[in-house]
């Protein structure tokens, strides 16, 4: 069995059909331990729980953009994952600045998003996710250190357990800082195999000339969006540039 | 004069912390769960 894991691009948000996403287009039959709006901390803690089950023989990953982090509260969040919740930096922005980050407006999406951060607030995780931003969060080097910590731990622990396994991202921006990569930081980024990952082709060299991940490929081409995530035709497109990786890395290791 | 010194020293990180959230915000754009 392959199972994939990541962020809302790998659940299918906005898809008619949530299982037309291209990890478990790939895969073909598979199990699935994405969530939307899922952290790295998350997508490396799920997909460990689950193989620690057994009968994982291939695994699909794309990783998600740095600046979400999840914790494990000492409460119930009122989320279907509680007590686990990944916190974002949207998490105490107004809903008309939310609402102007909209691709396509959509008044269901709209009431949905109201809801869950009047849940936020009640419960207090919006006031702990201020204080935590504040202090530590909004820092690129504590995103970069916890994102490269996250994909080294599940890294080897896959290569431990040896299942084969092909990892991509949303986002390529991470491998390309702003920050001074110091040696804590550099020694993390060293231990990433990126032999098992599938990169997006870069874009006009006007554009970029650095990898892409698939949110910025499908953004960059201009695929269909809904209100924010890349529609179908980016799915299949995607699906089609991985597969030669996909089939080296994971499938022949399956049959 | 403490009370001064401290009013701008909060008023410093605001802003310090503010632009650091916009540079997040650029990295990790808003995706609808």
């Amino acid at each position: 069995m392959i199972l994939v894991a990541g962020d809302s691009f790998v659940y299918g948000s906005e898809l008619a059909d949530a299982t037309q996403t291209f990890p478990k287009l790939l895969a073909g039959a598979y199990e699935d331990v994405s969530w939307p709006g899922y952290s790295n901390d998350a997508i490396a803690r799920t997909t460990i729980e689950r193989c620690e089950q057994g009968g994982i023989q291939g695994v699909v990953v794309s990783w998600t953009f740095p600046g979400r982090y999840e914790f494990r509260f000492n409460y119930n969040t009122g989320q279907r994952k509680s007590p686990w919740y990944s916190i974002n930096s949207w998490i105490n922005e107004s809903v008309d600045n939310i609402q102007s980050e909209f691709v396509t407006e959509n008044k269901d999406i709209l009431k949905q998003l109201i809801a869950s951060n009047t849940k936020a607030k009640v419960t207090g995780i919006a006031d702990f996710a201020n204080v935590f931003y504040r202090h530590v969060g909004s820092s690129e080097y504590w995103e970069l250190y916890t994102t490269f910590k996250e994909i080294v731990y599940l890294q080897n622990y896959l290569q431990l357990k040896k299942i084969n396994y092909m990892f991509t991202c949303a986002d390529t921006d991470m491998f390309y800082p702003g920050t001074a990569m110091d040696t804590t930081l550099n020694s993390l980024f060293r231990q990433i195999d990126f032999q098992h990952w599938y990169l997006f082709p870069a874009g006009a060299e006007w554009e970029t000339t650095t990898p892409r991940g698939f949110y910025q490929w499908a953004m960059e081409n201009k695929y269909p969006i809904g209100t924010t995530h890349p529609l179908e035709q980016a799915h299949l497109d995607a699906t089609k540039l991985m597969q030669e990786k996909f089939n080296e890395l994971v499938k022949k290791s399956v049959q | 004069m403490n009370w001064l010194k401290n009013l701008y020293n909060r008023i410093v990180l605001e802003i310090r912390y503010r632009k650091k959230l916009r540079e997040l915000r650029k990295r990790d754009p808003f995706i609808y769960k």
